[in-house]
């Protein structure tokens, strides 16, 4: 009897099949490649754990990228014990009922999910939601933008972080009820994302609290903030406050929309979280556009005594600059964002690069005013400061990040390719982006304030 | 880093001592390809007329390596470059090797650390299999058996 002999192919060594595998021109031919003995699909399937394009599991994308429904089935069976992170831009129901034909019931080790769908009147049902939790049982960040009631969010046992805003209309909030749950049993939770874009939020935190001594992080509408603010300012690990101006649009019918006056005159709680807070604030926010802020708003600020500022973002200022000079006392200052300016000038902005050696961050998004002539000035700053900075070996500090999305100095930028300079390398990185967590566009915070503080 | 350094005397040829016994003078302009090789040799830079012993590799195997890697320093010197793609499928045609010859051939560059016999060896395979578009075309082109367990989800 002849012995059975291994097939050639498998005498090749897994490093020579993985180089194939690298090879092979679609996943398509992945799944086939994989489908055809174990040693394959063990190739395979290493190399898929690891690959960055199947770290998140989109089954819009994954559908175009494998046409064939009994690959995707394949596919999505081989991966289900791996994958981490799940987004979805159509309809919930129907993703679910599509899994559960797939029979993927449960996707175990997924830590996030983001449901963004692009159909606006797609809203999920309880239902979906109680078998989004039973799907996902290990959820711990859940992003949900489209209107929901709350039933079944606190099916979610592990979960850390809540985002239910987005900045458009929404028909509807949490219920009340809902909430309370969420708060209550949630243990874990430790980011909370209740802002209503739009109408007077009607949420209260009243019989929330006591419950959550873990949270970090909580955003939430003025009107739920103003009754409980001093209990939300004594949460012991609360590191930061984000507050949304509530905004009702009512404008009187003679009145032209263009003139109306809809700056919103909420500051009184603004000053408070200053004073109550002014030795723990490490940072803050407002959206100048919103807030009615004068020239010297913020003379007798406590936090002045204390100069513990890190993070500060002034935006849509439309008054002189020149105050604002006061703020180059802070010299822990990491981030400067002043996006929106009217008035900012070349020599105001220096101060702040040669007076806070710590900063790492500029933000001139959309201030006009700026010239080029900042540019060399700024780096002769810094280059005065740490001459030796491009020399490899040698322990520098990090780049100044120079964030210039339509400042006065973005076309000088961009038609010197200033970005490749060798002059500024080392010293100033230009992006044309935005802070990370930051909100895009005029304001680093959008109609509302911000605060940050020193938890010990 | 180049195997002759300038204070010491320059061997044109490298001998490689395939696992038959058969000892292959190699250029040493050719040797530089195969990076096993070349690394031996820079570790004992003094003693470069050595014959390198190389266990795992048959003659017929070696006299095709170092053919390709003629070809390939031939064609970088052209002004027109081919690609590698259908310079190993000329290789194969000269030779009349079948699948066989391939995967010997990988595993000859594997082990020698041919890049360039690598990545057209893997690439002709990787066409091949594309080609076939299902797995049990795969596996009838290849000779292998299924031996996924009959739980797990197959086609």
């Amino acid at each position: 009897m002849a012995e059975e002999s291994v097939p050639e192919i498998l005498q090749l060594n897994d490093d020579c099949l993985e180089e194939i595998f690298d090879r092979l021109q679609d996943l398509h031919s992945e799944v086939a490649f994989s489908q055809t003995c174990q040693r394959m699909q063990h190739i395979c399937l290493s190399k898929w754990r690891i690959s960055r394009a199947y770290e998140q599991l989109d089954l819009d994308k994954w559908r175009e990228m494998l046409p064939n429904y009994e690959d995707l089935v394949y596919f999505l069976a081989q991966m289900r014990p791996y994958l981490k992170e799940m987004c979805a831009s159509s309809c919930l129901c129907a993703l679910l009922k599509d899994l559960d034909e797939m029979q993927i019931t449960v996707l175990p080790r997924v830590t996030s999910f983001y449901y963004d769908p692009e159909d606006v009147d797609c809203y999920p049902s309880n239902r979906s939601i109680r078998k989004l939790s039973e799907l996902l049982p290990g959820l711990q960040k859940l992003r949900l933008t489209t209107p929901i009631d709350g039933r079944f969010l606190s099916h979610f046992e592990h979960l850390q972080e809540l985002h239910l805003y987005e900045d458009q209309h929404k028909a509807y909030e949490l219920q009340q009820e809902y909430l309370d749950e969420i708060c209550q049993k949630l243990h874990d939770l430790k980011v909370l994302d209740i802002r209503t874009y739009d109408v007077i939020s009607k949420l209260q935190l009243g019989n929330c609290l006591q419950s959550l001594r873990n949270l970090t992080v909580l955003k939430l509408n003025l009107a739920t903030l103003k009754p409980v603010l001093p209990a939300v300012l004594e949460l012991p690990s609360l590191r930061q406050l984000v507050v949304l101006l509530d905004n009702e649009w009512h404008i009187p019918p003679l009145v032209s929309p263009d003139s109306y006056d809809h700056k919103i005159r909420e500051v009184g709680e603004f000053y408070d979280i200053m004073e109550r807070k002014a030795k723990d604030i490490v940072g803050f926010a407002v959206d100048g556009y919103y807030m009615p802020l004068e020239p010297g708003w913020d003379a007798e600020l406590p936090i002045w005594a204390h100069r513990k500022l890190k993070r500060l973002a002034i935006c849509s200022w439309s008054h002189a600059a020149d105050y604002l000079e006061r703020y180059t006392c802070m010299e822990n200052l990491r981030l400067l964002c002043l996006r929106n300016w009217n008035e900012l000038s070349d020599d105001i902005l220096l101060r702040f690069v040669e007076l806070c050696p710590h900063l790492e961050h500029l933000d001139v998004s959309y201030c006009r005013e700026l010239t080029p002539n900042f540019l060399p000035r700024a780096l002769e700053i810094l280059k005065q400061r740490e001459p030796r900075k491009p020399m490899p070996g040698y322990r520098h500090t990090a780049p100044l990040l120079l964030y210039y999305v339509l400042s006065g100095f973005e076309d000088f930028i961009d038609k010197t390719n200033l970005k490749s300079s060798p002059d500024y390398r080392g010293y100033i990185v230009f992006t044309a982006d935005f802070p990370f967590g930051s909100e895009r566009g005029l304001s680093f915070v959008d109609r509302g304030y911000q605060f940050e503080f020193d938890c010990p | 880093m180049s195997l002759t350094p300038d204070d010491c005397e320059e061997p044109k040829f490298v001998q490689l001592k395939t696992c038959e016994g058969f000892i292959h003078d190699v250029e040493t302009c050719l040797v530089e390809q195969m990076g096993t090789v070349r690394d031996m040799l820079l570790l004992e830079c003094s003693d470069s007329t050595d014959v390198i012993p190389l266990a795992k590799i048959e003659w017929w195997i070696m006299k095709m390596v170092i053919h390709w890697c003629r070809l390939v320093q031939d064609n970088s010197a052209q002004k027109e470059a081919r690609d590698r793609s259908s310079m190993f499928i000329e290789l194969l045609e000269e030779a009349k090797g079948d699948d066989e010859v391939v995967f010997q051939l990988l595993l000859a560059a594997n082990y020698l650390n041919v890049e360039s016999l690598l990545d057209a060896g893997t690439q002709y395979l990787a066409d091949a299999i594309t080609t076939c578009g299902s797995a049990e075309e795969i596996r009838n082109r290849f000779n292998l058996q299924n031996d996924i367990p009959s739980d797990e989800y197959e086609p």
